[in-house]
């Protein structure tokens, strides 16, 4: 083959140069793509040790239930859950306890959402 | 770090040495992105193609075997990531038929690629160029400005090294033939 010098020179014309900061770019990308890595295995392993511990679960009862003739039914049977009426629980006596508890809450489902809100934006500040 | 072989850098990457990627990306940050630029034409879009390329080769440094050099394995990746953009954009390259080809010699082509030529006529081979379809940019590229051998060109767009033979010689004539029809 030639050496095609022409060629050369015309294919060398095309600016080649990379901005200023195009490393630092890709090596940020990188250090997101090894984040996103680490979460990935962590949910992984996560759903493994989950389902490896169901089956175990599954597996003593199953034995249990095969070979040592242990029914959980009547087990579940036996246990009476007490009953209330609604009559009965909303006494005067009653009632203040209610709108406490209900105060109590909606108190921690409100502590819960701003504890959630700030979490979110120190996680956002951590990220920038 | 900048002394370490490809091996050695490509371990201590798996091995988790983030900062060792930044070595490989010094090394092959410019001929990849001299590959993308010639192929998408857009400067932008070729930059943005590069990140791309260095991301990929990152997630899938894992699946490297060594069956070929790193730059060959890296070049194969900036290939398929421009050609799949080349793709969405549909573009029409001109083609000519066997007769065109047949009746231009071939001294004639070594002689019009071969001399010095003066700043117009390099524009104009220049525009030549860019009108070639991504195939025919990347194997000139590779082999000319990278100085690749013809083997691996072959082996980095997935061609047989006879094909890739056959088509630089069409490449080349069909550059002059661009020439001559813009000339006329």
């Amino acid at each position: 083959m030639k050496t095609d010098k022409a060629l050369q020179n015309a294919l060398r014309r095309k600016s080649n140069e990379l901005p200023d900061g195009f490393e630092d770019r890709v090596m940020r990308q990188i250090m997101l793509e090894v984040e996103r890595k680490g979460r990935i295995s962590y949910y992984r392993a996560l759903g493994l040790v989950s389902f490896v511990s169901l089956a175990l679960i599954a597996g003593v009862l199953f034995v249990l239930y095969t070979y040592f003739g242990f029914n959980f039914l009547d087990l579940f049977a036996g246990i009476r859950m007490p009953c209330i009426e609604s009559a009965t629980v909303l006494t005067n006596h009653t009632r203040p306890i209610l709108a406490f508890s209900i105060y109590i809450a909606v108190l921690m489902l409100f502590l819960l959402g701003i504890d959630y809100f700030f979490r979110q934006r120190f996680q956002r500040t951590k990220k920038s | 770090m900048e002394n370490l072989t490809e091996q050695d850098l490509i371990q201590s990457i798996l091995d988790g040495n983030t900062q060792s990627f930044s070595v490989l990306l010094k090394r092959y940050q410019r001929p990849i992105h001299a590959l993308i630029r010639q192929i998408v034409s857009n400067k932008e879009d070729a930059e943005e193609l590069t990140q791309d390329v260095f991301i990929k080769a990152f997630r899938k440094l894992d699946s490297f075997k060594g069956g070929s050099s790193l730059s060959t394995w890296l070049y194969r990746i900036a290939w398929n990531t421009a050609i799949s953009e080349t793709r969405k954009k549909r573009l029409i390259y001109p083609e000519f038929d066997e007769n065109q080809f047949a009746n231009l010699a071939d001294e004639t082509v070594d002689e019009v690629l071969e001399k010095e030529n003066d700043e117009a006529q390099l524009q104009r081979l220049e525009q030549a160029i860019d009108r070639l379809n991504p195939e025919e940019k990347a194997l000139i590229t590779l082999y000319y400005t990278e100085n690749k051998p013809m083997a691996e060109v072959a082996q980095i767009l997935n061609l047989k090294a006879e094909n890739a033979k056959v088509k630089m010689h069409r490449t080349r004539k069909k550059i002059v033939l661009l020439l001559n029809n813009e000339q006329r």
